[in-house]
């Protein structure tokens, strides 16, 4: 989680679930905050040891289904890797395709929440708002 | 917080509430919404009921768009939604069955009373706690390898039994028997595999949890009976589902269907409802990966039902055989099944999809164990660490009505940011234990968030469901000790 994150995304109630909001001045940008947002709501301690990158690629078939899809990756390296992800950064963005960098370092928690996965629904997303919903 | 809903609810009954068909342009059906009218403003603070509406749009659904007064918002479905669509040109829907595929919960009843297990009840939820994987992304000391998962996958709680994890008397308790037909492994990604090679075996998080109580108070003597409960009686409950594994099997596929819906030109007006025909090649294989999660759900149960047996006996220092924990029943709350029933007095094929609602089969159905056939089938309705459970029976009325189906829980009524902000987790530990309630969870804040305040009044849920004729009330249980995930 950077500090610019936490300035870009607000999370919004909902009954069940957890939902989050974020703005960046660029698409790559308000996938990065929202991004940010995630890691922040899952962690509460901070990670240690040795940093870590890793080159992720992500395809959709249109945008919303590549935000649901970037989400859902992010999901599955952290239950199923154990790790605590940092940071992405976007290398390339396209309706249909993200190329994005992940950085993580050792967890030292587990996270606060088992999120089932980012869903579809009251998805928004625009080239400097995305609202997603997380089912937990 | 989502908008309050302000679209018609007609009367339609005791407890029951109609959403014409005229609401919106897209409805095929109405929608139909058992409540009591003490619930109607609670009911319209949120988009739930837009969400039956929705519903009410595929292709193929039969009758109505059902709700069950444990209803909140969900997504695509509300939580507590029920729709079946015909199986010829109908379709199959991941989104009302939801990423927790076949979570659900069990029942297990003791020969112990009250007074012999009373003051080891904190022993028991300790031994419980350490014997049994909880918690965010908890894995187990079971290692599957690619085989013995192929097995979880299309065999369910047989594999587990055949194991050596519980009795075979277990299966015959089970819904399906503990295994849904149709399962393929192959129909599953890689990835959902990898995810379910560590999870066998453990409950998770959020509201996922293991209860000892007792019975409380029984309503119905004979149904009591049939079902070998009395008062004072210790029991367990196991509620978990298919983990990681069953997450990803609909996050998979609800890309399939988003591409299906193109394909077959199939309007929704909500993309969580992607769908596709259920005899179309992408509603097959959904259908083949979702029996397949399911049964990984019935053999995560089974074998927490067996660790349960061992925990308590050495909790207890007694054997596991003197314990006596025998299956009342297991019931599926997410999942869809292929059901016959009879719709404007005539038999028909329909895959019923249950998101947040149990199957209650009235007396007389053949998928209802022959111990209990006379009476109905089991429904458990797992209240609030707090406050009770219940036990009901499934009724014909509801046979007539809601293709078998009742409420499956007390549903939340504040969002879990609200619940931690507003309840100290390590007050309530404490509040709960000078109620005789012992709890141990994960963390202070997963406790929080679980808290009895966060969940409606499960009486109310089940009264609505027993005054509108869909289930029988039969027993009341109250918490002991409860393991949060």
């Amino acid at each position: 989680m950077i500090d610019s994150d936490r300035d870009h995304y607000t999370l919004l109630e909902h009954t069940a679930d957890v939902k989050i909001r974020a703005r960046g001045d660029s698409f790559a940008l308000t996938l990065r905050h929202l991004a940010g947002g995630l890691f922040d709501i899952l962690y509460d301690a901070a990670p240690a040891g040795e940093k870590n990158r890793r080159t992720l690629s992500v395809e959709a078939w249109d945008r919303a289904s590549l935000v649901v899809n970037f989400l859902n990756e992010l999901l599955y390296w952290i239950e199923e890797e154990l790790i605590h992800p940092t940071a992405v950064n976007v290398l390339a963005v396209s309706d249909r395709g993200l190329t994005f960098i992940l950085e993580w370092q050792e967890a030292q928690t587990p996270p606060a929440y088992e999120i089932k996965a980012a869903t579809y629904h009251d998805l928004v997303v625009e080239d400097h708002l995305i609202e997603v919903v997380f089912d937990l | 917080m989502s908008q309050r809903w302000h679209g018609p609810l007609e009367p339609a009954g005791t407890c029951r509430w109609r959403i014409p068909e005229t609401y919106r342009d897209f409805m095929r059906v109405p929608g139909l919404i058992y409540a009591h009218e003490d619930m109607l403003d609670a009911l319209r603070q949120d988009q739930a009921p837009e969400q039956v509406a929705h519903v009410a749009s595929l292709p193929g659904i039969v009758k109505a768009s059902l709700a069950m007064p444990d209803i909140h918002y969900g997504y695509g479905f509300s939580i507590g939604g029920v729709a079946a669509t015909d199986a010829r040109d109908g379709v199959i829907v991941p989104g009302g069955i939801g990423y927790d595929i076949n979570c659900g919960v069990r029942l297990l009843r003791s020969d112990l009373t009250k007074d012999e297990v009373s003051k080891h009840a904190e022993a028991v939820v300790n031994e419980l706690y350490t014997s049994i994987p909880s918690g965010v992304g908890s894995r187990g000391p079971l290692r599957l390898d690619a085989s013995a998962l192929k097995r979880v996958l299309e065999k369910g709680a047989h594999w587990a039994v055949e194991e050596g994890y519980g009795e075979p008397d277990d299966l015959e308790y089970c819904e399906e028997g503990g295994c849904m037909e149709g399962a393929q492994e192959t129909a599953l990604s890689q990835r959902a595999r990898k995810r379910g090679l560590s999870q066998q075996g453990t409950l998770g998080s959020g509201n996922h949890f293991l209860e000892m109580g007792i019975v409380d108070e029984v309503f119905d003597d004979k149904g009591a009976r049939a079902l070998d409960l009395f008062p004072d009686q210790v029991v367990f409950m196991v509620h978990s589902g298919s983990r990681g594994l069953g997450h990803q099997v609909c996050s998979d596929f609800l890309n399939v269907m988003g591409s299906a819906v193109k394909k077959y030109d199939i309007k929704i007006p909500d993309r969580q409802l992607a769908c596709a025909p259920l005899a179309s090649q992408e509603g097959q294989d959904y259908f083949a990966a979702m029996a397949a999660a399911a049964n990984y759900a019935w053999a995560n149960r089974q074998i927490m039902t067996h660790w349960v047996r061992q925990a308590v006996a050495r909790a207890l220092h007694q054997s596991a055989g003197e314990c006596r924990l025998k299956l009342v029943y297991d019931v599926a709350h997410n999942i869809a099944k292929r059901e016959t029933h009879t719709v404007d007095g005539e038999m028909q094929d329909l895959c019923v999809h249950r998101k947040g609602a149990t199957r209650a089969f009235g007396p007389g159905r053949p998928e209802v164990p022959a111990r209990y056939r006379e009476w109905g089938q089991p429904v458990l309705v797992p209240g609030d660490m707090g406050t009770a459970s219940y036990v009901l029976l499934g009724t014909q009325r509801a046979m007539e009505e809601t293709f078998g189906s009742t409420c499956h829980g007390a549903g939340r009524r504040m969002s879990r940011t609200a619940a931690k902000k507003r309840v100290d987790g390590r007050q309530l530990k404490k509040d709960l234990a000078s109620r005789g309630i012992f709890v141990r969870a994960g963390s202070a804040a997963s406790l929080a968030e679980e808290a009895p305040d966060a969940y409606k009044d499960v009486h109310t849920v089940v009264t609505t469901v027993e005054q509108a004729g869909i289930s029988r009330i039969v027993a009341r249980l109250r918490p002991l000790g409860v393991v949060k995930g």
